[in-house]
């Protein structure tokens, strides 16, 4: 596979566009601060439309786990994705 | 996985994400195209195709496998044509009869591109979602297209629309969607609950959208719905109270399972005695979720019976909460188990949502009560429903009356006729709430007769409230009978299978409810029974003793009106019955008639050909005679025939059969009567008919008393004799019905 450290998958971009309604850069170390709408009612939206779009399914532990773009880049590599 | 190749819109992603694909790309296109080529094979065994990301495949792919799908001599299947649309391609015309209505809109907003929007069409898509919601992934790629094209406000109609089944959509058409808010009027609801509220309150803002309402939630603190109840918000036009089984059912084990019942019996009170200060406090509506059924048991099969069992539980909080919407007005339920219908049983709750933040209910099912909520708020400031609007040909029974002829209409207690029957006895149920039943059939007045006559029919005339049988378009009979009941047509709902009636009376009354009937008859009943327009909020005595009032009424209203336009009618059918004694030519149609007439036939003797001959042969005991009737519209033929067997002075009727097709209009009193004179004109005196019910002949019983038959005395039980007397009675005649004779 062919992911670059410091590159965001596009399906990640429309995720954060679709829940958060975000539309400025991403990096791995994009976190709850940087993303106006990363509250904790939406990153239940950000886990359910990660799992819809790779066809995953996450752990509670996982959800918590999340507190950065990285992280997800993370969790979908462990998945396999 | 989807297999992906080029992308189709060179902007789609980052190019970070294009740089990302550069390598692997190559060789899938290579891969693409093999598959491309094996289509029809691939097709025959529904193999790979559908893996295909077909919104990342060029047109240049698609021409190529409609190609190699015509070399091949096949067509497109639907399955696959689906999948393509939904990513954005256009298809050929030709490919469009066999696509689903929402998929033909779909092909042309695609065909259309980005240049330019037909007005029509994207009329059509907001009408067709409205009345049958696009499923997922089609409604995704109709509100994506229509959003790429500028059409915000309709891509925010069809993703409403299809909302909460495709709730992608309406991602898709968020920007819209804040657009038609701001001109929408405001609702401020408190908003309450003991879990978290906020995925609810979240899901509440396009549920009362597509209700035409800006609600804009106020929620309570985590939990704190007592507290809430007690001491509403200022400036709340109404309480939305969730509910859910995990909070008020959360206890200690280790007090035991006695213990645990007498603790759920105390919150329910609490809850009880907030919901009645608030009530007594304000009048604002109070809308509360009754609690869903467990998925999964606290005491296994005992569940349902042990006091402490979970679902005795949710029953007894369900039971407290029906009394509470009983005793106070304001109070509105939602039931759940109703609402979350569409959500699967173990799907309703997500157990890490619930430790993560002790939100009881999945996205799904969120959703699904949300809208369930805003439902129920709408209807009660609706108009109410009150009359159900009925077509009847292939509506309430099977078949056209008109081409058919009464005898094959389907409708009973044997498939298929049994769906019709079932449909039937829905009206019956929403007459028994309270709802009034009218009929509205394109037909000669005489359809009516089909209630009465037809052995399998659930309804009756009586149950109609009114009628239009007659060949005026539909939307002005209606207008005509909601003058009649003095009804505003916004409290009408019409039934009707033709989509071109269903068209027309959206088009010219558009008042009126008009949803689209499944074509299967076999699913319309339970349809029916799910169709929310037709949901009671609260049934009152008035409500089950309207229908009554209404049938008094209108039978009032009928003597006075259509015992006139009846006749006025039969005159102008202007018909005449051809009368002939048997003959080789006309056999074989009589001997039919005997054979299949079960209604119109107060013997029931099957007179075979050979049996029919063997009279011809004697015409000094038998009389066969027949009668050709013709009318305005048209010939009918030979449509009803009879024996006499002749006996001194005295003849007796031996059969007497007609069809159904022209019934109730008096041929049986011509046909009599012209057979009655043939019988006095050979010197008899004395006519003596039987009358043998059969489970199919009641529409004869009094058929010989109705022409001046008197009864004679009878030994039998079943069956009754008749006769008729020269000397005392007239000979049957009607001033409807020409007779001539045909020697």
């Amino acid at each position: 596979m062919l992911v670059a450290r410091d590159l965001v998958r596009p399906e990640i971009v429309e995720i954060f566009a679709e829940v958060f309604e975000h539309e400025g850069p991403l990096s791995a170390s994009t976190s709850p601060g940087d993303v106006a709408r990363w509250d904790s009612l939406n990153h239940v939206a950000l886990v359910s439309m990660i799992e819809r779009t790779f066809g995953i399914g996450l752990s509670m532990d996982e959800m918590i786990e999340i507190q950065s773009v990285g992280d997800i880049e993370r969790l979908l590599a462990r998945h396999g994705v | 996985m989807a297999i992906t190749g080029a992308p189709v819109h060179e902007n789609q992603g980052s190019g970070l994400g294009d740089k990302m694909r550069d390598d692997a790309s190559f060789q899938l296109d290579a891969v693409i195209d093999t598959l491309v080529e094996a289509a029809p094979q691939l097709i025959r065994q529904r193999q790979l195709l559908l893996a295909i990301d077909w919104s990342k495949v060029g047109a240049q792919t698609v021409r190529r496998l409609l190609e190699r799908l015509a070399d091949a001599n096949m067509v497109l299947p639907a399955w696959l044509a689906r999948s393509i649309l939904n990513a954005g391609h256009a298809l050929p015309e030709s490919t469009a009869t066999m696509l689903a209505p929402e998929l033909q809109l779909l092909r042309q907003l695609n065909e259309a591109g980005t240049s330019h929007a037909n007005a029509q069409t994207l009329d059509r898509t907001c009408e067709l979602a409205i009345m049958a919601p696009p499923s997922g992934e089609t409604a995704a790629a109709i509100v994506r297209r229509l959003v790429e094209i500028g059409a915000g406000n309709e891509a925010c109609t069809v993703a409403l629309a299809a909302w909460p089944v495709a709730p992608r959509a309406l991602h898709l058409a968020r920007d819209a969607l804040s657009h038609r808010l701001q001109t929408l009027p405001g609702l401020k609801c408190a908003v309450a609950g003991f879990s978290t509220t906020s995925t609810f309150a979240k899901a509440l803002v396009p549920a009362f959208a597509k209700r035409g309402i800006r609600i804009e939630p106020d929620e309570a603190p985590f939990g704190s719905a007592i507290a809430a109840l007690h001491a509403p918000a200022g400036d709340a036009q109404a309480s939305l109270l969730l509910l859910d089984a995990q909070s008020l059912i959360q206890t200690s084990w280790r007090l035991g399972l006695e213990s645990v019942a007498s603790d759920f019996a105390a919150r329910l009170e609490a809850l009880k005695q907030a919901v009645a200060v608030y009530s007594a406090e304000s009048a604002l509506p109070l809308i509360v979720n009754t609690l869903p059924a467990a998925s999964v048991p606290i005491l296994g099969h005992m569940d349902g019976y042990h006091q402490a069992g979970m679902a005795a539980l949710t029953r007894r909080a369900n039971a407290a909460l029906a009394e509470l919407a009983a005793q106070f007005a304001n109070v509105v339920l939602v039931d759940a188990d109703v609402a979350l219908s569409r959500v699967a049983h173990g799907e309703r709750s997500d157990p890490r949502l619930w430790f993560y933040g002790r939100i009881a209910y999945a996205e799904a099912a969120a959703n699904e009560l949300a809208e369930a909520f805003a439902a129920a708020w709408a209807m009660r400031t609706a108009k109410p429903l009150k009359v159900v609007a009925l077509d009847f040909d292939n509506t309430l029974w099977g078949g056209v009356f008109g081409d058919d002829g009464m005898e094959r209409l389907q409708c009973g207690d044997d498939p298929p006729g049994n769906a019709f029957k079932a449909l039937q006895e829905e009206c019956l149920r929403l007459k028994a709430q309270g709802k009034l039943l009218a009929g509205l059939s394109k037909n000669n007045p005489d359809a009516l007769a089909v209630f009465e006559r037809h052995p399998g029919m659930a309804l009756r005339v009586d149950d109609f409230a009114a009628t239009a049988v007659n060949w005026q378009p539909k939307a002005d009979n209606i207008r005509t009978i909601a003058a009649d009941l003095n009804l505003g047509l916004d409290s009408f709902i019409f039934l009707d299978d033709s989509p071109h009636e269903r068209e027309a009376m959206r088009r010219l009354c558009p008042e009126v409810r008009v949803p689209e009937m499944p074509a299967d008859p076999a699913v319309r009943p339970l349809w029916l029974r799910g169709l929310i327009e037709t949901w009671p909020t609260r049934l009152t005595t008035e409500d089950m003793q309207r229908p009554a009032m209404y049938s008094a009424e209108r039978k009032a209203r009928e003597l006075r009106a259509a015992a006139s336009s009846y006749d006025d009618y039969l005159q102008g059918l202007d018909q005449r019955l051809t009368i002939e004694s048997l003959t080789l030519r006309t056999l074989p149609r009589v001997a039919q008639l005997h054979e299949r007439t079960n209604q119109f036939n107060p013997t029931t003797r099957r007179y075979s050909e050979a049996d029919l001959t063997a009279f011809m042969d004697n015409p000094e005991t038998f009389l066969t005679l027949l009668g050709a009737a013709e009318d305005r519209f048209g010939q009918h033929g030979i449509v009803i025939a009879a024996v006499a067997r002749i006996d001194g002075r005295t003849a007796h009727i031996e059969s007497l059969v007609m069809s159904c097709r022209v019934i109730a209009r008096q041929v049986e009193t011509a046909f009599l009567g012209a057979l009655i004179e043939a019988l006095c004109s050979r010197g008899v005196s004395d006519v003596v008919a039987t009358y043998r019910p059969t489970a199919k002949n009641a529409l004869v019983r009094d058929l010989y008393a109705t022409h001046g038959f008197q009864p004679l005395e009878t030994g039998d039980k079943e069956s009754s004799v008749w006769i008729w007397k020269a000397k005392d009675q007239q000979i049957p005649a009607s001033p409807f019905v020409a007779v001539e004779w045909s020697r």
